[in-house]
């Protein structure tokens, strides 16, 4: 039997520590199961509210003036909740970009649960994170300001959020409103770091929003040996050291905040200028 | 794949295998284990957000014992006597050499709860503090669980001179 508690434990650790066989869940599997359980959540959540509303509406329709401000007017809506559109890729490559297509491919794998209908494609692994650690946001903060500076100039520039996660992950959100405060611009910056070759990493997230499939993409070199890589998603610097950043955002009118639109429509999102991104991207890129 | 995504299939890559074999400490059983994992996982998604980076692991350690002993309540999977015993040598010292088929049938002996415990403390490398958080109950709790589940662990495993096994029958432990 075991001496001390220290053999038993490193009894225990052996136990798990042995030959294993190879898992066979894969994670798009697990995100569908999740985003199933996300909504029946939801679900849930939205039939408890709206018998909330109903008896708040109730309430303040019993009130009078709902929805009107102090001086009798409408309110302007509250700003949308909205999501990055993503940026199409064009068949033909830009000018001065090249395609790319994947190299670091495992074959299509034998899938365990045909029901599951998950894609059976060639995947590409993502070795585990070991190129530089993300930069202190006072780092890289800066040149996304300055580059924003450069680009809108006479435009307010204001930081919306700015979260240093850890040295795996960093994010910010910055905001530009013209000078006629008529028009914002929002670029979410995310900053991370990969292992292995640059060309598989670039290859996985790639892949990353197409399922799990290796896909095409364009690519577009810049000095130094970062590479800037467009998908599906929008558009991602990889740097020789192990770093990546990734932009999106969107344009935005701010003149529904004054003006009810009478049909209803929604606030029109617009994709950022690509030549802003990639100047970003490429003051970024220079970081190291 | 949004960045939501991407972060969390990050998380998954470097995690699944680990909590694979956690869960597989608990069942005794791949095909379970892989079930129990991925179940954990699905979890985790549904709460990404609200999970930092930081608190993932943490948060995984506790969705995926919780799942477990969830399971073993609702007795979705019951215990199974097989008919015959895991083989295994007559050995001087188990505690470097011992038979690890017939060690995990032992730890599937242990009841469920002070099975998390052992999994969480001597597997798992969790202070009593650590432990008592994931499972919601008292170090004092922790404490006790420890020392029964110890105690029924080795009585599963075999009578003090190490040689002759005490699992007849033998289970096949489910999740």
């Amino acid at each position: 039997m075991w001496d001390d508690e220290q053999d038993l434990r490193a009894a225990l650790q052996r136990v798990v520590d042995g030959a294993a066989p190879p898992p066979a869940t894969r994670v798009e599997e697990v995100i569908r199961r999740g985003r199933r359980r996300v909504l029946i959540t939801r679900i849930g959540t939205v039939a408890s509210a709206i018998v909330a509303v109903v008896g708040i509406g109730v309430g303040a329709s019993a009130l009078g003036n709902l929805g009107l401000g102090a001086d009798g007017e409408r309110l302007p809506p509250a700003g949308p909740v909205v999501s990055t559109p993503p940026v199409p890729l064009p068949e033909s490559p830009r000018p001065g970009w090249s395609v790319h297509e994947p190299i670091y491919v495992s074959p299509a794998p034998t899938p365990r649960y045909p029901e599951a209908r998950a894609p059976v494609c060639q995947q590409i692994s993502l070795p585990v994170a070991s190129g530089r650690e993300v930069l202190p946001e006072e780092k890289y903060l800066p040149v996304l300001l300055n580059g924003l500076a450069k680009h809108y100039q006479g435009d307010t520039v204001q930081v919306l959020s700015k979260t240093w996660v850890n040295v795996n992950r960093g994010l910010a959100e910055v905001a530009v409103y013209s000078k006629d405060k008529q028009l914002q611009r929002t670029f979410s910056l995310a900053a991370g770091r990969y292992g292995g070759p640059l060309a598989q990493a670039a290859e996985y997230y790639a892949s990353a929003v197409a399922g799990g499939c290796a896909q095409k993409m364009h690519w577009l070199n810049l000095p130094g040996g970062a590479v800037v890589q467009a998908s599906t998603e929008g558009l991602r610097v990889f740097t020789p050291s192990g770093r990546w950043y990734q932009i999106t955002g969107y344009e935005m009118s701010l003149a529904f905040r004054t003006t009810l639109p009478k049909d209803g429509r929604k606030a029109d999102l617009v994709a950022l200028p690509e030549n802003v991104i990639v100047d970003l991207l490429s003051n970024l890129a220079a970081l190291g | 794949m949004t960045r939501r995504d991407d972060e969390f299939a990050e998380f998954f890559s470097a995690r699944f295998d680990f909590a694979r074999r956690i869960a597989y400490a608990l069942c005794g059983n791949w095909n379970e284990a892989e079930e129990l994992a991925q179940n954990a996982f699905v979890k985790v998604y549904a709460h990404w957000r609200r999970v930092r980076s930081e608190t993932a692991d943490a948060y995984l350690r506790t969705v995926l014992t919780r799942t477990f002993l969830d399971t073993k309540r609702r007795g979705r999977a019951r215990e199974e006597p097989t008919e015959s015993p895991p083989e295994r040598p007559v050995v001087q010292d188990t505690g470097a050499i011992e038979d690890r088929p017939a060690l995990l049938a032992a730890l599937q002996k242990v009841p469920p709860r002070q099975r998390a415990v052992i999994v969480l403390r001597f597997i798992q490398d969790l202070s009593v503090e650590q432990v008592a958080d994931v499972l919601g109950c008292t170090t004092g709790t922790v404490k006790s669980q420890t020392s029964r589940g110890l105690q029924a662990l080795r009585q599963a495993y075999g009578p003090g001179d190490g040689n002759t096994p005490a699992l007849h029958p033998a289970t096949r432990a489910g999740c």
